[in-house]
């Protein structure tokens, strides 16, 4: 045996460097591929590596945490942050400044993704992460004017030298942490869509304030109740669409008394001939991307007196209704400086507590839903756009000229026309008025305002007695809120409550005309007329998105407010309530009783044609007869009780008020349909207008209820537990990126419905629920689907969520000194 | 055995601050100098990562109890509640990225400075 170095030929030497440059070829190769993203797909080395990858974001599920000092840039003082076994953050610090520094800290290491995500959406910037898919949302939410209300707000709040200095040190908190990442512990959304958190910014704090403005206050109804003004006339719209409901329950008790001298209202336009000529012109589709609101987005808030609760001091409760998402909409916190000592929840990119209590008093929110967004019809002079006719004069327009930078593709500008309404939002595609004079439509929207929420929510946490809460609420604009009150002095009190245009009655129900400054919006109602009730006679305060008041107010706020039916629940329940304890309130929020069943069973049963039924139609026709009208997870009659009366809608109105996209109308509401049920069953509107015979109102009723046993045997075979309520209804809780189903709750089986005080719905359902007992030593308690961490590889991702299915409400940690021992304290961390 | 030590180490610490595809020319460099066979090369550059990468993938799971890794594996492979699934995956990526790179290391080698042929006389 020797070793014989001389045997290679020049061919296997040729042989060889083939070989190491193909496998070099390979292994660069493999790199490459790996090292990035495939169309939707991830890259698949940073993000499996354990070093860099997903691996890093699994956090750990066992063992105690550990106190641990973070050495940080940005404060004056050492903040202590005692963590709970919730995971909520119980913030000490020793001034204003660093309380909000360690707020937007312990914030974005929860939330960070969640806070980008949301205020890039708002100010229309998904593309850039996402591509050209999310070009259509961004130019809808700019058009929309988001960035111009966040940049008056902005301004606003920066002049103002607390809120200023809230904002930045929030900010400054936010980006000390940002500041701390390394890639392998950025949170698993940016390792999925591979990109990197940038600086937070004060005008992000404006858009999240904004995106509530766009979520609870962008309804409108205006287009399609211009289309049915033009097909049917005044008359029908007058009987259809009324300006109050037959069964209502208004947030300020009828007959409330306002002790104000209003202001006198605009008078009412008369001559209305350009506003017809332009209603001729109305392009039926200019609001493809304008979503109506989901009637099931509300929320519930109430609060008892000292002399209804077991207590003796008053009880005060709340429940936001949201479409339910991952990571959590809410993130709890409290707050203690020399100045306050705020508990509640927060949303992830506002400073302070939104929902919560201090020591003095407890306050909560639900939305108002004043017609705060109209359309004008705006006559241009010619194709460029740059001049409108208004008071008899041409106007010059404002550019705003938007940039869209699209992940993998060149930028996208778009021009948007401002007037003084505000911006032209459709513009394209629209009918002419005459030939090359283009109609657009501009927004008159609250969300354009200057204003600074901050401020009212920077006085609420530290408010001390009802004087205070009044003055807080000067502050707050939009989205207009019903704002519960109830202190340690036993007062309680609401106030549907925000910036409202001052408007002659049903302005802004249809188009309004855009030449004629007696169409715009002229002046506000001033805030301390904002309608308001403080220890009212029966003892209670409670809203539900209804009516705000009766309809001896002296301003119009809208023609239409949310179903009364949660709200009359409620007050039925609080009416009868007597030594209430906040067991009793937890109880109501959870309340599964279906009041419209109640109102309109009696009605439908008399009109079905039980003769006709066969099969299960006849079983489930027994089944609602024997329901006790509760929305119970495994109550079959609520899914037949459900699908029956959309069927049923559909039955009535189909034929005359639903034009599709060529011509977008919408029905009468429930309320007005079951009176025409109930009083009026010879109406023209029974009678489907496409087909020759001549419908009744018995027929229908028959139908529908027969239509919706039979499409529910096609899904669930026959009458059994698979029609179960919770099973049908089939509440998600989903990821904020659409389809993302592996980080969602899915399928969460629980009762409740869209008219039912437990408001759970496919999407949508209480996104917080809080109960807070005033008294010398506060008692609150709360939940909410999901968890405090943003993070899916966390165990405390969605730690909170089978609590909040099954109704129950957690003891919150409420400390009144840094040095206070608390069984469910689990770490301290010291920002020095 | 040596050389999957070597390049064991070497990459985990390296990976600490440097990106992921470091465990290639890691592979590649110890392959070169340690390697005798391409075969050898090869299970050589495969097993060191794939210990280091098992071996940590392993840990950070146990300390999750598998949360993590189970909601991955549904949305990447469409198979819920199988933590399993990537923990057998990541390695296996990992691992060809070191043997594939290790094999290269060696055929350089061989280019370079040829290892000695044993050779029957």
């Amino acid at each position: 045996m020797r070793f014989d170095l001389t045997l290679i030929s020049p061919n296997t030497k040729r042989m060889r460097i083939f070989r190491a440059v193909v496998f070099g070829l390979v292994t660069i190769g493999l790199v490459w591929a790996l090292n990035r993203p495939w169309g939707p797909a991830p890259a698949f080395g940073p993000l499996l590596s354990p070093f860099t990858g997903f691996w890093q974001n699994a956090e750990k599920a066992i063992g105690q945490p550990v106190d641990t000092d973070v050495d940080i840039d940005g404060t004056s003082q050492p903040v202590t942050v005692r963590y709970d076994g919730f995971g909520v953050p119980h913030i000490f610090a020793q001034n204003e400044a660093d309380a909000y520094f360690a707020q937007g800290y312990v914030t974005a290491r929860d939330r960070l993704w969640q806070m980008e995500f949301q205020t890039h959406a708002a100010a229309g910037r998904l593309t850039e992460l996402v591509g050209e898919r999310a070009l259509e949302t961004d130019r809808f939410n700019r058009r929309m004017g988001m960035g111009f209300g966040a940049e008056r707000s902005l301004k606003m709040m920066m002049e103002e030298p607390t809120s200023r200095m809230v904002v930045e040190a929030y900010t400054a908190g936010i980006n000390a942490y940002i500041k701390s990442l390394k890639p392998a512990n950025y949170p698993i959304e940016y390792k999925l869509l591979g990109y990197a958190p940038e600086p937070w910014t004060p005008i992000k704090c404006a858009y999240l304030l904004k995106l509530m403005t766009s979520t609870l206050a962008m309804g409108a109804d205006d287009l399609r109740m211009t289309n049915i003004l033009r097909k049917y006339g005044v008359g029908v719209v007058a009987d259809l669409f009324p300006d109050f409901p037959a069964l209502e329950s208004p947030i300020i008790p009828a007959g409330t008394k306002w002790d104000f001298k209003a202001l006198p209202v605009p008078a009412t336009p008369t001559d209305a001939a350009v506003q017809k000529q332009l209603l001729a012109a109305t392009a039926p589709s200019f609001d493809a991307g304008l979503v109506r609101q989901d009637p099931a987005i509300g929320s519930n808030n109430w609060a008892v007196g000292a002399e209804k609760s077991a207590t003796g001091y008053p009880i005060l409760a709340n429940d936001p209704h949201l479409t339910l998402s991952l990571p959590s909409i809410w993130y709890q916190i409290q707050l203690v400086t020399p100045t306050m000592n705020a508990c509640g929840v927060s949303l992830p990119g506002s400073p302070g507590v939104i929902i919560g209590f201090n020591q003095k008093v407890a306050w909560g929110v639900t939305n108002v839903g004043a017609d705060v967004l109209d359309f004008y019809a705006i006559k241009f002079k010619d194709a460029t756009q740059t001049a409108y006719w208004h008071d008899n004069q041409w106007k010059p327009t404002t550019a705003r000229y938007e940039t869209y930078k699209v992940k993998g593709k060149p930028d996208v500008i778009d021009t948007v026309r401002y007037t003084h309404h505000g911006p032209v939002v459709y513009s394209t595609g629209t009918k002419p008025l005459r030939p090359n004079i283009p109609t657009g439509h501009a927004a008159r929207w609250i969300a354009h305002e200057p204003a600074n929420e901050l401020r009212c929510y920077y006085l609420l946490n530290r408010a001390g007695n009802y004087t205070d809460y009044r003055q807080a609420l000067t502050h707050f604009a939009a989205p207009a809120q019903n704002f519960v009150f109830a202190s340690v002095d036993k007062d309680i009190a609401i106030s549907p409550n925000g910036k409202y245009p001052l408007k002659w009655k049903d302005q802004g129900k249809f188009i309004l005309d855009g030449t004629n400054p007696a169409y715009d919006w002229q002046g506000w109602i001033p805030s301390d007329q904002n309608p308001v009730v403080k220890n009212p006679p029966r003892g209670f305060v409670s809203s539900a998105n209804q009516f705000s008041t009766d309809k001896t107010y002296p301003y119009y706020l809208n023609w239409q407010f949310a179903p009364s039916e949660r709200g009359r629940r409620i007050n039925e329940r609080l009416a009868v309530m007597k030594g209430a304890t906040p067991d009793s309130l937890r109880a109501l929020q959870n309340d599964n009783t279906n009041l419209r069943a109640t109102d309109a069973l009696p009605t439908l049963l008399a009109l079905v044609q039980a003769q006709s039924l066969q099969g299960d139609q006849i079983a489930a026709l027994e089944t609602i007869k024997k329901w006790s009208h509760r929305n119970d997870a495994d109550e079959i009659a609520p899914t037949i009780f459900t699908l029956w009366m959309e069927k049923l809608l559909d039955g009535i109105w189909k034929d005359e008020f639903d034009g599709g996209d060529t011509l977008p109308m919408r029905y009468p509401s429930f309320d007005r349909t079951l009176v025409m049920l109930q009083h009026d069953t010879s109406a023209r509107w029974f009678d489907n207008v496409s087909t020759p015979a001549r419908e009744s109102a018995r027929g229908i009723v028959t139908n529908s209820l027969k239509a919706a046993c039979d499409s529910l045997a096609r899904a669930n075979g026959p009458l059994s537990p698979t029609w179960a309520w919770a099973l049908n209804k089939s509440t998600d809780v989903r990821h904020l990126l659409p389809g993302i189903d592996a980080f969602s709750a899915m399928d969460v089986l629980n009762g409740g419905g869209s008219s039912v005080v437990n408001a759970t719905t496919a999407r949508n359902g209480p996104s917080w629920r809080m109960v807070v007992a005033l008294g010398p030593t506060p008692k609150a308690y709360g939940v909410y689907p999901g968890g405090q961490s943003g993070n899916p590889g966390s165990p405390a991702y969605q730690g909170l969520l089978e609590a909040w299915r099954t109704g129950q409400l957690n003891e919150l940690v409420y400390l009144r000194s840094v040095t206070e021992k608390h069984p469910k304290l689990t770490q301290t961390i010291t920002l020095k | 055995m040596i050389p999957t030590l070597i390049i064991a180490v070497l990459s985990a610490i390296a990976q600490f601050f440097m990106p992921w595809w470091v465990i290639a020319p890691i592979a590649f460099i110890i392959c070169f100098w340690q390697s005798s066979t391409a075969g050898k090369a090869f299970i050589e550059g495969t097993a060191g990562i794939i210990l280091v990468w098992a071996a940590y993938a392993g840990f950070l799971n146990f300390q999750n109890e598998g949360g993590l890794a189970a909601r991955m594996g549904e949305l990447l492979f469409k198979v819920p509640n199988n933590a399993g699934l990537l923990l057998t995956i990541t390695p296996l990526i990992g691992g060809l990225v070191g043997g594939i790179a290790g094999l290269t290391g060696f055929y350089l080698r061989q280019v370079l400075a040829p290892r000695p042929v044993i050779q029957q006389v």
